[in-house]
């Protein structure tokens, strides 16, 4: 127990560590590919609250890419996930409880303010597939 | 899985679909603040506590007055639970079968949260109630009077070694499709799953007696084995008394089995609890195998290596009694109880807490048609209980308090069982393994 109990420690250390994936970016539409993790200045400003958190993520072939990861925001961050899928579906932020549909080879932005706690999945409903889980702490 | 039933929005129910939401992993400095405590308790136990065998389920506690004792044993509390369990059986099976199969149809609610979570913890309060309003007894009772026989009386006894291990199985039946089965928060495969429970427990009773279920129905034996912890309970000969709960759960009935049963609870909530982390959810969507199978192999690895790791350590703790290891491991199987009972309130507080509440919104309307027939359906969702800070201390404080019961009934048990000589030194490997528990489970609550 204690050994896998530790394996996992690690594996989710790196599983989360995954947030270089989100980027830190203005809250003008960027496309920037550019990795800077929001959790990176020491301290909140108003300039970071204003900022908003952009997590891109695809799927092709029913696999994920990044590989499903954990995205901790702080709470009432501003959240824009930009999801492009290779097949008609819906995607669904539960506890937020918003749904949007993605269409094949488009990318879809679906735009929260993350004002509710605890971790939250981003799931396809056709694909039954988690994209990414939300930890807004 | 779990997850699904979430709602969290407090005050609103989701028009369609289904919510989630998981809890925020515990602060660092709790799970390390969790450990340090249960890793002092433990060794300082070992040191300090009693040398001779304290808890004697058949004399300790305070008997109830005469009076309150024959209120309770009498037949229009025994029949009113009765009658109780049937009515809001029916009540529950009328939603599964005639209710709209939705998110808002209350079923699943009632089955995974009320039934799961809800009962086992109600036992850890006032004892076990579930064999008291259990459906199948009562339908199993029902069946005995058109037959003309007594109820205790199968075609056969019970055969001794048969022990817990009819209930591990039917448990395990149960995690699994709580944990992995596809689709099943869905009335028909809930209504699959009860049908055959129903049939395969009615069957077993018929041959056996009702003595089955105390040791086969695994919502029955999780149930008695919280309400163990409950202050509320009997001593050897039945009677009603209020007393310590660590007596109580000294007093569980040694049978094969038991470490199954508890490794099937523990090993589960473990699962459950990995299922959420993000490297699981990977492993389930892009393994070589498809998610019911990695699910499956994943569920059943947790349980083996939980119990496995038991047998283990009871095996090493018991040696110098000149008993087989399984044996030994049968008498001190019920210090893992407040371990697991810690556990399941670390792991499934916010879930009891929030759909628990959206269960009984739930069942005002029962068939999807607007009504509100319990005068509950205006409810909101109160999630002031499952505040993170709270619920962060809820969890932490549950698992160190699991532990600390454990080392101490495992340190009673095995003064009692084990050679004077060895009665210290012995009891190392069963306090490593409850270390291990936790730290795990401190772990998972951390990481996961």
């Amino acid at each position: 127990m204690l050994l896998a109990a530790a394996t996992l420690l690690t594996l989710s250390a790196c599983a989360s560590g995954g947030d270089s994936q989100s980027a830190t970016t203005p809250a003008t539409p960027s496309t920037s590919g550019a990795a800077s993790s929001p959790s990176g200045s020491p301290s909140p400003t108003e300039e970071e609250r204003d900022q908003v958190v952009e997590v891109r993520v695809s799927v092709a072939d029913g696999k994920v890419k990044p590989a499903t990861r954990r995205v901790e925001v702080e709470r009432d961050s501003q959240v824009r996930l930009l999801i492009t899928s290779d097949v008609d579906d819906d995607v669904h932020v539960h506890g937020y409880d918003i749904e949007a549909t993605l269409e094949a080879g488009r990318t879809t932005t679906v735009e929260l303010v993350a004002d509710q706690q605890g971790v939250f999945e981003v799931e396809t409903h056709d694909g039954g597939l988690t994209l990414l889980q939300l930890q807004v702490g | 899985m779990m997850t699904n039933l979430v709602t969290m929005r407090a005050g609103e129910l989701l028009a369609h679909g289904v919510g989630g939401r998981d809890d925020l992993p515990i602060p660092f400095t709790y799970a390390v603040t969790g450990a340090a405590m249960a890793l002092v308790a433990s060794f300082l136990a070992l040191g300090l506590l009693w040398r001779e065998p304290r808890l004697d389920p058949a004399r300790a506690g305070r008997p109830l007055p005469a009076g309150v004792a024959r209120v309770f044993d009498g037949p229009v509390v025994r029949g009113g639970l009765r009658v109780l369990g049937a009515v809001v059986t029916a009540y529950v099976v009328m939603a599964a079968v005639f209710g709209r199969d939705d998110a808002l149809n209350p079923t699943a609610g009632v089955v995974y949260v009320l039934l799961w979570i809800g009962v086992p913890l109600l036992s850890v309060l006032v004892g076990p109630v579930w064999r008291l309003v259990s459906p199948l007894r009562s339908l199993h009772w029902l069946l005995s009077r058109v037959m003309g026989t007594r109820p205790e009386d199968g075609m056969a006894p019970l055969p001794p070694w048969l022990g817990y291990w009819p209930a591990a199985l039917s448990l395990l039946a149960f995690v699994w499709l709580e944990l992995v089965a596809p689709q099943n928060t869905t009335l028909p495969v809930l209504r699959t799953f009860f049908a055959a429970y129903l049939a395969v427990h009615l069957l077993a009773a018929t041959y056996w007696g009702s003595g089955w279920f105390a040791r086969g129905d695994g919502f029955e034996v999780f149930s008695s084995l919280a309400g163990r912890l409950s202050p509320l309970g009997r001593r050897t000969d039945g009677t009603l008394v209020l007393r310590n709960p660590l007596v109580g759960v000294a007093g569980t009935p040694v049978a094969p089995g038991l470490f199954a049963v508890v490794g099937v609870l523990l090993g589960s909530t473990a699962y459950d609890s990995m299922a959420g982390s993000p490297w699981w959810v990977s492993a389930l969507q892009s393994g070589p195998f498809s998610a019911e199978v990695t699910g499956t192999l994943g569920l059943l690895g947790l349980v083996a290596l939980v119990t496995a790791a038991f047998t283990a350590a009871a095996a090493l703790s018991g040696r110098g009694t000149g008993r087989p290891p399984l044996e030994v491991g049968g008498e001190l199987a019920h210090s893992i109880v407040p371990i697991v009972i810690g556990y399941v309130v670390a792991h499934y507080w916010s879930l009891l807490v929030l759909v628990g509440q959206q269960t009984v919104v739930q069942l005002s309307d029962p068939l999807g048609t607007g009504a509100d027939w319990l005068g509950t359906g205006g409810r909101g969702v109160d999630p002031s209980l499952a505040d993170p800070t709270l619920v962060a201390l809820i969890q932490v404080t549950a698992v160190v308090t699991g532990h600390v019961l454990g080392v101490v009934l495992a340190h009673d048990r095995a003064i009692a069982l084990l050679p004077r000589r060895r009665a210290v030194t012995g009891q190392i490997p069963l306090l490593v393994l409850m270390i291990c528990y936790t730290v795990g489970g401190l772990t998972l609550l951390f990481a996961a």
